[in-house]
């Protein structure tokens, strides 16, 4: 039997589940949930402390922090899934190409893979936004070719293990193609294996956006970015803590909940 | 009188290349399969059985690789198809089904699924059409009430069925030879047995040709019509199965059938070991390869290695003690 039902990781777990669901509510259907437009301005009414109508208070023109934030969700949930979603169509194939087919394919995508792996993520991502210009896609983009070559790693090593089980040698005298056993035998064997290295990379994805925004490289204001806005908090340190507290809660809430569970799928691998 | 056979394997050799200097693994390997014939090769571990047969299939492990020989089917030379062609040839012509069902299984795949895979690659049936093939297939291979079992996981189904379902997959695009290496050594007797029945069955009824690889000298009298021995890479004895065991006439198939238990000696009997170890092929010594082990060694077994000289039709034995006319001078 596949195992269905509720996930057995204990309380740990549960609570990453239940703060992913959240955000991801949040990221799905904000104007259901935050009281203000994000982008709405009330100069006399800025830099208020929370209250009833302004939750977590309000910023330097006047918007309301928490709408802010919950806009921001999907900004950083929406870097989150582009990017995984490119490093998987990249890494995956080159991954599975590499491990096991091997050769000089092997030789060109892991050189490759180190010349990238050798570069600082955050460096690389700067210096393409610095060329390409900033706009939300391209920080997406830029995120999941630098995290590639993880998946690509990751894969490969699977694939290199898998691809000496008996199951693989039994599917090739079958007359299965290369690709049959790439996509078909090997792939299916290493879901969990990727799975983890998705959910590392989601939380990393959302690391980086946040920290370009943070440096003005990132998603271009008045957008509501959870980095931008922490760094327009940390002026405001002093006077009113909490503007830079709640969206740096968030960003520690989402990275810690998916770090959790790679965790814990890592630990029942 | 015989037809052409099926399969000829002609001066097989496979090296591997190690720090140590080349294994060769397969010294010059020579065997037939006929059409509706099953030949049981036996050996030790590590004799090259398995590499025979990784070898005609063209899947032996890198860095391993065939040096030199033939691989006929039909005429042609399996060894000078490309990669692609060879895909073809593998399970629509020649199939093969191993020693762990269970690892043999991809784990996350129902059983019925990776049926009609190999069904689509080969020959782009329909999705019902596989499905009805799929059943017709693992009926024919003795799994009861087969539509149910479409859908299950390899981890849920017992070893005797795991190989029935590895068979079915093996038979599934109707191949010519079917190659078995070590089917029964992880079952149980009585499901060995069953497993054995089965796979002549299906050589006799599909006039399929069956290389059935094995250390069970037991097993293969019950199954096969002809015996290979192997012995460090070589073959040393051919014959048809009574012949072999009632008249072995190559010193190692002696002592491999003194070796043998069986179920008529007593425990005061001891089981006759060989002597000494199966020698290493990076580093094979002079002459014969059993002449260290010999009980009948001469000086000039460690001289030449005998060729395998046909004795009578259909019977080949590679030992000096039967072939004094093409000893050279030494």
């Amino acid at each position: 039997m596949r195992s269905v039902g509720w996930p057995s990781g204990g309380i740990g777990q549960a609570a990453s589940l239940a703060v992913l669901a959240v955000f991801v509510v949040l990221a799905a259907v904000p104007s259901l949930v935050s009281p203000f437009d994000p982008l709405a301005q009330d100069i006399p009414g800025r830099l208020h402390a929370p209250s009833g109508a302004h939750l977590f208070g309000t910023d330097e023109l006047g918007r309301d922090i928490f709408s802010r934030i919950v806009h921001g969700a999907r900004i950083s949930l929406g870097t989150a899934l582009v990017a995984v979603a490119l490093s998987l169509a990249m890494g995956v194939p080159l991954g599975l190409l590499s491990g096991y087919v091997g050769g000089t394919p092997d030789e060109v995508i892991s050189r490759l893979t180190d010349v990238v792996l050798a570069l600082p993520a955050i460096l690389v991502a700067m210096t393409i936004i610095a060329i390409t210009g900033r706009n939300p896609v391209m920080v997406a983009v830029v995120i999941g070719i630098v995290y590639t070559p993880a998946l690509i790693r990751i894969t490969r090593s699977v694939a290199l293990r898998i691809r000496a089980l008996p199951y693989v040698a039994a599917i090739r005298t079958a007359g299965a193609s290369t690709a049959y056993i790439m996509f078909r035998t090997i792939l299916p064997n290493s879901r969990n294996e990727i799975y983890v290295q998705t959910l590392l990379i989601a939380s990393q994805a959302i690391v980086i956006e946040a920290s370009l925004s943070f440096l003005g490289l990132g998603i271009a204001p008045p957008a509501p970015s959870w980095g931008a806005m922490l760094q327009t908090g940390r002026s405001y340190l002093h006077a009113m803590p909490w503007y830079g507290v709640f969206p740096g809660l968030c960003i520690v809430a989402l990275v810690l909940s998916l770090q959790l569970l790679a965790g814990d799928v890592r630990r029942r691998l | 009188m015989r037809d052409a056979p099926l399969l000829a394997v002609e001066n097989l050799r496979t090296e591997f290349p190690s720090p140590r200097g080349v294994a060769t693994v397969l010294h010059g390997v020579s065997l037939t399969i006929g059409r509706g014939e099953a030949v049981g090769m036996v050996g030790e571990s590590g004799c090259g059985k398995t590499m025979t047969a990784r070898s005609i299939l063209r899947i032996v492990p890198p860095p391993g690789r065939v040096t030199a020989g033939r691989v006929v089917l039909d005429g042609r030379d399996l060894l000078a198809l490309s990669e692609g062609e060879m895909a073809g040839v593998r399970g629509r012509r020649i199939a093969m089904i191993f020693q762990e069902p269970g690892a043999a299984l991809n784990p996350v795949i129902s059983v019925g699924e990776q049926i009609t895979d190999v069904l689509r690659a080969h020959h782009a049936a329909s999705r019902g059409d596989a499905r009805t093939r799929a059943i017709e297939l693992l009926r024919e291979v003795g799994i009861p009430d087969p539509a149910a079992r479409l859908s299950a996981f390899p981890h849920q189904l017992s070893g005797g069925t795991q190989q029935r379902v590895a068979i079915a997959i093996a038979l599934a695009c109707a191949p010519d030879v079917l190659i078995a290496d070590e089917p029964t050594t992880a079952l149980d007797v009585t499901i060995q047995a069953q497993i054995l029945q089965l796979l002549r069955r299906l050589t006799v009824d599909k006039g399929l040709g069956l290389l059935f690889i094995t250390h069970n000298i037991g097993a293969v009298a019950q199954i096969a019509d002809r015996i290979i021995v192997m012995y460090a890479g070589r073959v040393v004895e051919d014959g048809s199965v009574d012949a072999v065991i009632d008249t072995p006439q190559h010193p190692y198939t002696r002592a491999l059938l003194r070796a043998m238990p069986t179920m008529m000696a007593r425990r005061e009997e001891r089981l006759l070991e060989i002597e000494g170890q199966v020698p290493d092929l990076a580093n094979p010594p002079l002459g014969c390869p059993f002449h260290p082990r010999c009980p009948a060694v001469m000086a000039h077994c460690g001289v030449q290695d005998p060729p395998l000289a046909e004795m009578e039709p259909g019977r080949r034995v590679a030992c000096w003690l039967y072939d004094h006319a093409s000893v050279r001078p030494t």
